[in-house]
């Protein structure tokens, strides 16, 4: 029995020795080794400089979402500001955060919290890896992946001044995430941040080649353009921690920052204006990179309408359009007001392009708002019309966000002057009326040009009579009338009506005191109009203040909706003000003026966003913004 | 393969055969009723010589004179018959009621339950058969002591999830594994036939499941096909036909109380009301236009029909001796309430066993299978936008100028603005959606068993499986998502997962003096699993297409994708069996698995148990204590893992994007995960303590289980800072408890020789708690319909918690200041303020719990938990001659449901919408003339009492409170089932065999307190952690099944 026994233990273990031997050790590694089919293994990538591109491409996919630059951060966030608003008094959904009712759980801000980090980290691990690869270290390829590592400095930069802008100081990381980090990490000051960003995008000016890009990639002037700005904010006023709106004592040293790229980016003379405002937005919305102004876009397309890649310009802050007419559904969510339209100048060519008075109804008609609904103007800007029709979706649009334009350039060229020199100086005026220039059309550009108002109506008119301009020393003015005569269409009788408007043809040149208006023929009478001057360009002599105050109208009357109007009211420390100073004068023009704005905003807190509350639930070294 | 034959060679040489003198003996083997038993096995003791009864029950064998001869047959008490020199033996058997005896599948391998150490519950297939459902998972609710099974809800061909003692990992899956006819499947047993099932067994404990290592510690199902029985050819033909309809309505307003309710909303906006009375008509005439009106119940149009429900399968078996067979094809056919809609589901299956002499036998089973499930989800679509929702707020009449009966018809309502919140017929909604699901299984497990030595058997098991499913998506232009998308669109999506499995496993089996029995087993087991997935997808077809079958119609497609991944697996293992005297019985067991999911660092995972059991009654002083049949006492304490996990998490993944330069797709990379090269298994330590007792020579058996499961080193997706540039991380970290009593008892209540009547009656009640998680952070989340988080995982408490506000009834007329200047209510100083609204009278009033005066994000609290805490079955057969009656109920308490539809409903805020009946006894604004009550006297004394919230004074953005989470306990008859079985005199005459008629009854009725569907629900899974959510669930239904099962 026991030899039998024996004979079965070994014989086990011989069947156990067998099955070990059968699968040994190095047939099990190779079994257990992972390789993965359809994703990269970083460990692997970063070999050839096509690689490094689609790395860099991925930093700058993080901004053309919903998150970001197609909607929350580029239109929400913008809002309410002194010029425009979110539709509607609710203060629940996207609604309270355009008016200032925000909680820390709200879902937007953490949305654009997270995707600003997952962009800071993609731009870490080019900026960590590029400088490993082979073919940079034997300087091969060096050019070419000096280029991505610069985009992927800048677009780390411009992340952070996107974060900043609405947070105020929030943590620094600067290198790609790994296993062992200690992702807890606390919040850096304001300035902080900003001295990175500008290292940052410092560096990245140097490594970039010269010259425009023929695509939405970042140039060297882009980044000027772009460090401009930034400089601007980190010398502005911020809330800091202690609640209070401050700015650094040596703030000027980075107007001084704004002035040498802006100047840089003249005296470079590669960008100008479009000679025409409209077709900007035109070309825009043409999904056209505007071949004269633009400096820096992000880019928005979907081959289907789907979400990814899609923004909402054009949709949310366009005049209302019924679903099914020819032009497609706008939610047209953001409003502007309509004394914000009443501050351009008659003349002002910008005037109908920002801001439509109209809604398009379901047969295509265009529809203006009676008096007692101009709270429903809308930007203008992203129209319908101007769009590429039918839209692909209802919801999504393939416009890109523009994030600087050269006019934008000029106009901080003239603050940053004006701020650096105690008042305006010479290049000061250069530049804005620059800006000026182009927004009175440039062939009918005079010092002062007409405008003209009607007076009585008349009577009796039954076809249109002539308008006659003489005197006031200049030449080239016309207008022409409109009257209000109905003709049958079936007998063709012609009931004899009013003069109801008067529109200026042409601006003329050189008036210089206003021209006398006489209305002659048509069958009627009684009609009278008067004109008057109309300034074109700012006027000379401001001091500091003053000029201050033009350039602070200029950049509502050139930038508005263009997602920077409230961040350049906090930096100059009057947001709080402007709001109420707005809800007081909206009050004013009418009693029931939908807007609460004024009212809502909390001085020392409101100027910031809520640090996420699930951040601060996986992060408790994150402090709260004040006021939360 | 090449390796499998390699040891079998091997094996062939250890071969030895000892020469001893030998008899040939011979007889025939009976059954109670003398009929002859073809195919008992009658093995010579101790050895592994045995033959097989032929068709006349007879037999020959030559074994030692002094040999000891064994009859056995399953479901029969076995014989023992000493040989003596005697040449012919005849024996009877008898039906075995003693549970003892019966076989247990345990991991690679059988058991008598008598020898059992570990913690494993049984279930015979013929009980699961009379549930008329196509998956084995429904079959099982209610039968297995500590089982749950969670059905999403009753939509044709969804499969139930399953977990056992309450599962211990957190964001990951705590499915079982599954391991059919010894193959352990990666992807569900959804491609059985419930039919085909011999036996399920249920391995609980960890001395039960570490053999399955790494995928063992969340229980383990073994399922037993239907075994292979010599005898004459037998031709079979079973079928049920049947009618089902859905069970209950939930009732909405009707149309008198619709258009209150619409006057109401629109009673401050004069320009809106306008409107309203050209399509409804004038206040004053709502009486007289719609008190007899009895307009559309959408829910009746929807589901209101009996739909058909049917089951064929035809079966040819045989073999005698050497080779047998099963060859079945079965069909069934389960019409969904929904039409169109349904599931459709064939197996054709093959079994074959070659016995090549005594010692080698060769078996394979071919099952194919395929599924195909129709319709379209009362699931899709979120929010307002839901489709189940929209049969509750689809407007009940077309108001004056229409019929209701065209309206009916209508694609959509004329008078909602598309722009704004569009609402489609339900009807043409579920017409326009063309969704199909097409799953094709091909498993093909080929196994050879070798008894190379005495008491020595090798086992070899080769099985592969190609599995691939089709989903098409189609939207057709008459659908309103459709519509507002800019025409119809679609997706087809192939995924393909195959793979194959091989073990080896060599056991021993001996018994030393008669009180010493040792059994051995070793093995080895390598896994691969692959998985591939296409998807195509094109929009804006012209209004002529031919759909998914012609996708290149549409004119802007997609980006298609593709995925492809693989995993392995490598595993050795090993059990270690000893008992003495039939008193004392011990287990062991290991098993190393190696994974290609896990880190370098930690590529191996070891899992060890150990079991003891005590069958006192064996002891002599048990002896003289005659109704006890059966004492025994089990521990046992091991470790088994969970490795739910995806692949390649421990690389630093790349994953690729799009950045869209000129209007054209740019590829894009970006880091996609932080990789983790030392990820390893979840693993859970396991207690059990276990008591078998019988009474009564068995009439009664019972089992108590008693466990403490502890897992640790959780494969937690952790929620992580953003900063980091992710959202989550997978880390071993946190730990989970389960603590836990089962009760199974098996009775024979009454036995006569022409009554019988037996009960088993399982009951189980689990307590489940966060230890630890990563920093000690507690996590919120949400179920995936709603953006606000209203779950909470914390420590020291259960998973499933709920979490919102507490409710306190609606605010009052005397908690505001009066302003009658311009009639305007202003909330009283010290009363708290709702950040979410500007309270009026009659909003919803919840509590402010902190007591900081606002009623915001931080007054939420722990308000309910999804997962059932007491949960069992009590099934009760009874048989009178020919006859047997089956009642089956099952229960659940302790769970709570969160009705996400009726809170979605409850913001009532878009035009033309109805909504549910309870609106009806709301805070009202208005008189019975249809004017508004201004004042505060008359406002407050209109609504008395009230509890329910204005019309819109839930606010405009759903949160979650008390009063949407609901009890969630119930009992259900589950099924009713009578059968007649033909007496064999009558239908010999036809040549048949066996005839049975039957009737069965399924989800008769369901005792409860929800004011949903059902309880018994869970439409947003994400891992365990959402349980209880009843949003869009799609209704479920009442059977009844006439059935017919034919052998010749």
């Amino acid at each position: 029995m026991k030899t039998k026994l024996k004979y079965h233990i070994a014989s086990l273990f011989k069947c156990l020795a067998v099955v070990v031997l059968l699968s040994n050790l190095t047939a099990c590694k190779k079994t257990l080794t992972e390789e993965p089919k359809s994703v990269f293994d970083a460990d692997q990538f970063f070999t050839t400089a096509d690689e490094a591109n689609l790395a860099t491409l991925g930093v700058y996919e993080s901004m053309s979402n919903g998150n970001t630059l197609g909607f929350y951060s580029s239109i929400l966030y913008e809002n309410d500001n002194d010029i425009a608003q979110v539709r509607d008094i609710l203060t629940t959904d996207f609604r309270g955060i355009a008016h200032y009712v925000i909680t820390a759980e709200a879902v937007y801000m953490q949305s654009t919290w997270q995707t600003y980090y997952d962009g800071i980290n993609r731009a870490n691990l080019v900026i960590e890896k590029i400088p490993q690869m082979g073919i940079y270290t034997d300087g091969s390829q060096r050019k070419i992946l000096n280029r991505y590592l610069g985009e992927a400095k800048f677009l780390r930069g411009f992340y952070y001044a996107e974060l900043v802008r609405l947070f105020g100081g929030v943590p620094l990381k600067l290198t790609p995430t790994h296993s062992n980090d200690e992702l807890r990490i606390p919040k850096n000051t304001t300035a902080e941040v900003y001295n990175q960003i500008i290292k940052d995008m410092t560096e990245a000016i140097d490594l970039l080649p010269d010259g425009k890009t023929a695509d939405e990639r970042i140039s060297k002037m882009g980044v000027k353009g772009m460090l401009a700005r930034v400089a601007l904010f980190a010398g502005g006023y911020a809330l800091q921690q202690n609640g209070q709106m401050e700015r650094p004592a040596n703030y000027k040293d980075f107007y001084a920052i704004a002035q040498k790229q802006t100047k840089d980016i003249m005296d470079a003379n590669v960008y100008s204006l479009n000679p025409s405002f409209e077709q900007f937005f035109r070309n825009q919305c043409q999904l056209k990179i505007d071949p004269f102004e633009s400096m820096f876009e992000v880019a928005f397309y979907n081959i289907t309408g789907g979400t990814a890649n899609s923004g909402v310009i054009g949709q949310w802050n366009a005049p209302l359009s019924a679903a099914i007419s020819t032009y497609g559904r706008t939610n047209s969510y953001v409003k502007t007001t309509p004394l914000f339209r009443n501050m351009y100048s008659s003349g002002d060519l910008r005037k109908d392009v920002s801001v439509a008075t109209y809604q398009i109804n379901a047969t295509g008609q265009f529809l203006e708002y009676a008096a007692a609904a101009d709270n429903n103007f809308s930007p203008g800007k992203w129209r319908r019309e101007y769009q590429a029709l039918p839209p692909k979706d209802l919801n999504n649009t393939d416009i890109n966000y523009v994030v600087l334009r050269y006019a934008d350039v000029l106009l901080m060229r003239a603050e940053a002057e004006n701020e650096l020199n105690e008042g305006p100086n010479a290049a000061t005026y250069d530049a804005i009326n620059q800006v000026r220039k182009r927004a009175f059309s440039a062939d009918i550009f005079g010092k002062q040009i007409i405008n003209i108002k009607l007076g009585a109506q008349g009577s009796g008119f039954t076809t249109v009579p002539t308008v006659s301009i003489t005197g006031g020393g200049g030449t080239g003015a016309t207008a022409t009338a409109t009257i209000s005569a109905v003709t049958n269409p079936t007998t063709g009788a012609v009931t004899a009506g009013a003069v109801v408007g008067i529109k200026v043809t042409n601006f003329g040149v050189n008036y210089t005191s206003a021209p006398t208006i006489t209305i002659t023929g048509g069958g009627g009478t009684g009609a009278t109009a008067t004109a008057e001057i109309v300034d074109t360009q700012i006027p000379t002599g401001l001091n500091k203040a003053d000029f201050f105050t033009a350039l602070k109208n200029e950049r509502a009357l050139e930038l508005c909706f263009e997602g920077l109007r409230k961040y350049d009211l906090m930096r100059w420390n009057i947001l709080g003000s402007s709001l109420r100073a707005t809800e007081a004068a909206l009050k004013a023009y009418r009693a029931n003026y939908p807007y609460i704005a004024g009212t809502n905003f909390k001085d020392g807190k409101s100027e910031l966003y809520p640090i996420p509350q699930r951040e601060r639930d996986y992060n408790n070294k994150l402090i709260q913004n004040p006021g939360y | 393969m090449k390796r499998t034959i390699l040891i079998f060679l091997l094996f062939i040489s250890f071969k030895t055969l000892y020469a001893q003198e030998v008899i040939t003996v011979s007889g025939v083997v009976r059954d109670g009723g003398n009929q002859p038993m073809p195919g008992t096995t009658i093995s010579e003791k101790g050895t592994s010589n045995k033959v097989v009864s032929a068709n006349n029950g007879s037999y020959q064998i030559k074994v030692k004179s002094n040999a000891t001869l064994v009859f056995s047959y399953l479901g029969s008490k076995p014989v023992e018959q000493l040989v003596k020199n005697k040449t012919t033996i005849d024996v009877k058997l008898v039906d075995d009621e003693n549970n003892l005896n019966e076989v247990v599948v345990v991991g690679y391998g059988t058991q008598k339950r008598s020898d059992l150490t570990g913690a494993i519950s049984s279930v015979k297939g013929t009980e699961l058969a009379k549930s008329p459902v196509q998956n084995v998972a429904s079959a099982l609710v209610g039968r297995v002591a500590g089982l749950q099974v969670a059905a999403d809800d009753g939509s044709p061909g969804g499969s139930p999830s399953i977990t056992l003692r309450g599962g211990g990992s957190i964001t990951q899956s705590n499915e079982p594994l599954y391991v059919i006819d010894g193959v352990p499947q990666t992807d569900g047993i959804n491609f059985l036939d419930p039919g085909d099932v011999e036996s399920i067994d249920v391995l609980k404990d960890a001395s039960a499941t570490a053999i399955y290592g790494a995928r063992g510690a969340n229980g383990v199902i073994l399922v037993t096909t239907k075994q292979l029985k010599p005898g004459k050819l037998t031709i079979g033909y079973d079928m049920y036909y049947g009618a089902k309809k859905a069970n209950k309505f939930i009732p909405v307003l009707n149309p008198y109380d619709f258009n209150v309710l619409v006057y109401e909303r629109f009673l401050n906006s004069p320009a809106l009301l306008a409107g309203v009375e050209n399509t409804f008509g004038k206040f004053s005439d709502y009486h007289s236009l719609y008190d007899n009106r009895a307009g559309i119940n959408w829910q009746d149009e929807m589901f209101g029909d009996w739909v058909n429900t049917q089951y064929h399968k035809f079966s040819i078996a045989g073999g005698q001796g050497e080779t047998r067979f099963n060859l079945f094809y079965s069909n069934n056919n389960d019409q969904g309430i929904i039409q169109p809609g349904g599931s459709i589901k064939n197996v054709a299956k093959l079994n074959i066993l070659h016995n090549i002499n005594k010692k080698i036998k060769l078996a394979a089973i071919v099952n194919y299978s395929d599924q195909k499930t129709t319709g379209s989800s009362t699931r899709s679509g979120t929010d307002r936008l839901n489709t189940l929702i929209s049969f509750f707020q689809y407007r009940p009449t077309s108001g004056i100028g229409l019929s209701d009966e065209d309206f009916a018809n209508l694609d959509s309502d004329p008078t909602v603005d598309v722009n704004q919140i569009p609402l489609q017929n339900p009807k043409t909604n579920a017409e326009s959606i063309l969704q199909e699901s097409l799953n094709r299984t091909l498993n093909i497990n080929t196994s050879i068993d070798y008894t190379f030595a005495d008491h020595f058997t090798y086992r070899g098991l080769v099985s592969g499986r190609i599995s691939g499913t089709k989903d098409k998506l189609f939207y057709d232009t008459r659908n309103i998502l459709a519509k507002r998308s800019g025409g119809a669109f679609g997706s087809l999506t192939q995924t393909d997962i195959n793979g194959w499995n091989y073990s080896n496993t060599v056991s021993y089996d001996n018994t030393f003096n008669k009180n010493h029995k040792v059994s051995v087993l070793v093995g080895q087991e390598q896994l691969y699993t692959s998985r591939e997935a296409f998807s195509a997808s094109n929009s804006r077809f012209p209004g002529v297409n031919l759909g998914l079958d012609n996708i290149s119609l549409g004119t802007t497609p997609g980006i298609p994708t593709s995925l492809s991944e693989a995993e392995s697996m490598l595993s050795f293992f090993s059990r270690v069996s000893y008992s003495y005297k039939d008193k004392y019985l011990f287990n062991a067991t290991v098993r190393a698995d190696g994974s290609s999911k896990f880190g370098d660092n930690n590529k191996w995972g070891y899992f060890p148990s150990a079991a003891f059991a005590w069958r006192a009654i064996n002891e002599p002083f048990l002896k003289d204590i005659k109704y006890l049949s059966d004492a025994k006492v089990r521990l046992s304490y091991g470790t088994s893992g969970n490795n739910r996990i995806p692949n390649y998490l421990m690389l630093s993944q790349l994953a690729t994007g799009n950045y869209p330069l000129n209007n054209t797709n740019n590829i894009t990379v970006y880091p996609n995960n932080i990789e983790n090269k030392d990820l390893k298994w979840e693993t859970t330590k396991s207690f059990n303590v276990g008591l078998d007792l019988g009474f009564f020579k068995q009439r009664i058996a019972l089992t108590i289980e008693a466990y403490d499961n502890r897992t640790k080193d959780l494969l937690l997706n952790t929620q992580i800072p953003y900063t980091s540039g992710f959202a989550s991380q997978f880390l071993n970290i946190g730990a989970t408890s389960n603590k836990g009593l089962e009760l199974t008892l098996n009775t024979v209540n009454v036995k006569t020789s022409n009554f019988l009547w037996n009960s088993t009656l399982t009951m189980s009640v689990n307590k489940n708690k966060v230890l630890a998680l990563s920093n000690g952070e507690d996590f919120r989340l949400s179920n995936s319909w709603a953006t606000q988080t209203d779950y909470l995982v914390q420590v020291g408490s259960a998973l499933g918690q709920m979490y919102g506000y507490r409710s306190n009834g609606v605010y009052q007329v005397n908690d505001f200041n009066y302003n009658p200047t311009n009639n305007t209510y202003t909330l009283k100083p010290g009363i708290p303020v709702d950040v979410n609204y500007a309270a009026q009278p009659g909003f919803l009033k919840l509590v402010d719990l902190n007591g900081d005066g606002v009623i915001n994000p931080s007054d939420r609290t722990v308000i309910g938990n999804g997962i059932p805490n007491f949960i069992g079955g009590f099934n009760n057969t009874f048989s009178y001659k020919g006859f047997d009656l089956s009642v089956f109920i099952n229960w659940a308490t302790g769970g709570d449901v969160y009705n996400a539809n009726r809170l979605q409903m409850s913001t009532n805020v878009s035009a033309n919408v109805n909504t549910l009946a309870y609106f009806k006894d709301r805070w009202t604004t208005i008189d019975g003339n249809g004017n508004a009550l201004t004042t505060p006297m008359v406002l407050a004394e209109a609504n008395k009492g009230k509890t329910i919230p204005k019309f819109d004074g839930y606010g405009t953005t759903p949160r979650l409170f008390d009063q949407m989470v609901e009890n969630g306990s119930f009992l259900r008859i589950n099924n009713i089932s009578l059968g007649y079985t033909l007496p064999k005199t009558w239908i010999s005459k036809v040549k048949l065999s066996n005839v049975r008629v039957y009737l069965t009854g399924y989800n008769l009725q369901v005792f409860d307190n929800y004011s949903g569907y059902d309880p018994e629900v869970s439409t947003n899974k994400t891992g365990g952690l959402t349980p209880g959510v009843d949003f869009g669930g799609y209704p479920r239904s009442r059977y009844f099944v006439a059935g017919l099962n034919v052998s010749l």
